[in-house]
């Protein structure tokens, strides 16, 4: 497989979770879709770098992996408090603050 | 072979860490909360000291590549404390002080555990810092993480309050799907140079090979994307309402200041610095973006009646102002970063002034938060506390751009000309549209503090930090109002 094919596997990845963040409504697969997105753009990262023959961009596939290390722990922790206080974690419920 | 690090220069994000740790310690060993504040307060004025201190000097750059990997290419250092890193680091740690005095009240009415509020402000304001420093993409994408991330925890310390958890977690979404959507264009922008430096990514951009046009283009619109959440600009705004109004009030103000300045610093670099060749493609997208999202938020900051929703929607309003001067491209590039850089600096003073008198007022509530002040309930300020609803009224002037409140006239003007001068007509023509519509809701809220009461007192005193805030703030803007030029002079003299 030459780098071109990893990088359409990055896009269609990407894509995917682009969409599922548009259309899930639990917010858990909410951010699930976005870890994917996280993902694919280390894939991205790391075909490019192959491309170049450069490391520049597998360091920082290891950077964004930390950072959405990070993320998922505030991320579950917030989520985790929505749930004590509605019994769902569905984003549609999350609804007290409007206009 | 091992790099010397200039400690001189990553010297106010180091004191911040050192303290931040230190805080955490203490906050184990259960140190008296006062004691904390002071912690935090006082490092936030040793860094700010470390900035002054490194003013007058030269340039200095640390974590560069070592001459072995550099490839004849230029210095390629990651961290930069230029004139420009210095005067961003001063704003964001002058406003980040008065955030925490802001704050030492509201940690005891509203039950938050100290040691982590501190850390968590202390947290982000490295992450501030070193935004505003970074020269290459990878430190760019960590210091803004590091700026979101506490953030997200500091909006949802109020664990009880269900309105606080909301906001958490729409913060936490919409940022983090526009850090992914802006890793996927900076993904994009290094397939197509090759490099992670602006100052390489920037000469690589210029000799692109065409067929890698579109694939650089598409990366900049994205990269553009993350930063138009951290500033609250259009598609990405309808976060601010939701998260001021259920974060505590000092954090709603650190969104809206800091994490607002370091956005627009993070975007200038970017912009002017790696992506100066693609101008004509981010220059029409940034000036639609500017145009959107001054009218929306001046349009929906008309219906609002309380007061912390109003002054969420000013200031997205206000973030369309200042993404103004950018849209003008390459065209004299360096005028339109030192006026936006001047609008972001005397905004700050006025914001931060605004929402200092708002959280002083909404003491009067009681220590929880049940109802949210509605503007009806600043009717009759003048009458009983005069200072406090004159300080109020001249801020909000300041934000509107009225004499007396020649600060924000000036940061006005300053915005028009470098707008006009680029050749953008028709956004200056937006703008003053603008300026008139949000001339409305100001003025009515400030005619409101000088009519017949309402009944209800301000009685409960703000407490002396807060006061300490609102005089430093209205000092601040009077003095700039007296002589404006002081801020184009240090602006010019930095960009």
């Amino acid at each position: 497989m030459s780098p071109g094919h990893y990088l359409a596997l990055s896009a269609i990845l990407f894509t995917i979770g682009a969409l599922g963040v548009l259309v899930r409504r639990n917010a858990i697969v909410v951010f699930m879709c976005i870890e994917l997105m996280l993902n694919a753009t280390n894939l991205a990262f790391v075909s490019f770098s192959r491309m170049h023959g450069n490391l520049d961009g597998q360091i920082i596939a290891f950077f964004v992996m930390v950072v959405a290390a990070a993320e998922v722990v505030v991320g579950l922790a917030i989520i985790m408090t929505i749930f004590r206080t509605r019994r769902s974690s569905s984003v549609d419920d999350v609804n007290l603050l409007k206009y | 072979m091992i790099q010397g690090i200039d400690y001189a220069a990553i010297a106010p994000p180091l004191i911040l860490a050192v303290a931040a740790i230190g805080l955490l310690l203490a906050d184990a060993f259960d140190a008296p909360r006062r004691l904390l504040g002071l912690l935090s307060a006082g490092s936030l004025a040793a860094a700010l000291i470390a900035v002054a201190a490194l003013a007058p000097g030269d340039r200095r750059a640390t974590f560069c590549l070592p001459d072995g990997l550099r490839s004849g290419g230029p210095r390629s250092c990651s961290y930069v404390a230029d004139d420009f890193t210095l005067l961003f680091q001063g704003i964001v740690l002058a406003a980040a002080v008065v955030v925490v005095l802001l704050s030492l009240q509201e940690i005891t009415d509203s039950d938050i555990p100290a040691g982590e509020y501190h850390f968590l402000i202390l947290a982000a304001v490295i992450g501030a810092l070193t935004l505003v420093a970074a020269r290459d993409l990878v430190l760019l994408v960590v210091a803004l993480e590091t700026l979101s991330l506490p953030v997200f925890a500091l909006v949802g310390l109020r664990r009880y309050d269900g309105t606080a958890s909301e906001a958490a977690l729409k913060l936490f979404l919409v940022s983090v799907v526009s850090a992914a959507v802006m890793l996927f264009g900076i993904s994009l922008v290094y397939g197509a140079t090759g490099a992670m430096h602006l100052d390489r990514v920037a000469p690589a951009l210029e000799r692109l090979p065409a067929d890698l046009d579109p694939v650089a283009a598409a990366g900049i619109v994205l990269v553009l994307a993350g930063f138009a959440f951290k500033v609250a600009a259009v598609p990405f705004h309808f976060w601010a309402p939701d998260v001021y109004q259920g974060a505590p009030l000092p954090v709603a103000a650190f969104l809206s200041v800091v994490s607002k300045a370091a956005g627009f610093a993070g975007l200038a670099i970017v912009l002017a610095l790696g992506f100066p060749a693609y101008a004509h493609i981010w220059g029409p997208v940034v000036g639609v973006l500017a145009a959107v999202t001054m009218t929306l938020g001046n349009l929906l900051a008309l219906r609002q009646n309380t007061a912390i929703r109003l002054l969420a929607w000013s200031s997205v309003a206000q973030s369309g102002y200042m993404l103004a001067p950018l849209a003008v491209g390459d065209r004299r590039l360096p005028e339109a970063v030192a006026a936006t850089t001047a609008y972001v600096a005397l905004y700050a003073v006025m914001n931060l002034g605004a929402f200092a008198v708002v959280i002083g007022f909404n003491r009067r509530h009681g220590s929880v938060r049940t109802a949210y002040d509605t503007l009806d309930d600043y009717r009759g300020l003048a009458r009983s506390s005069p200072a406090v609803a004159a300080a109020l009224a001249f801020f909000l002037i300041c934000l509107a751009g009225l004499p007396p409140g020649v600060m924000g006239l000036f940061a006005k003007i300053v915005v028009f000309r470098a707008t006009v001068a680029g050749g953008v007509t028709w956004l200056a023509v937006v703008m003053a549209i603008n300026t008139v519509i949000g001339l409305y809701y100001y003025l009515v809220w400030a005619a409101r503090l000088f009519t017949a009461g309402s009944g209800a007192r301000y009685d409960a005193a703000p407490g002396l930090p807060v006061r300490a805030a609102v005089a430093a703030a209205a000092t601040a803007a009077v003095v700039l109002s007296i002589a404006p030029q002081i801020v184009l002079q240090t602006v010019t003299n930095a960009t």
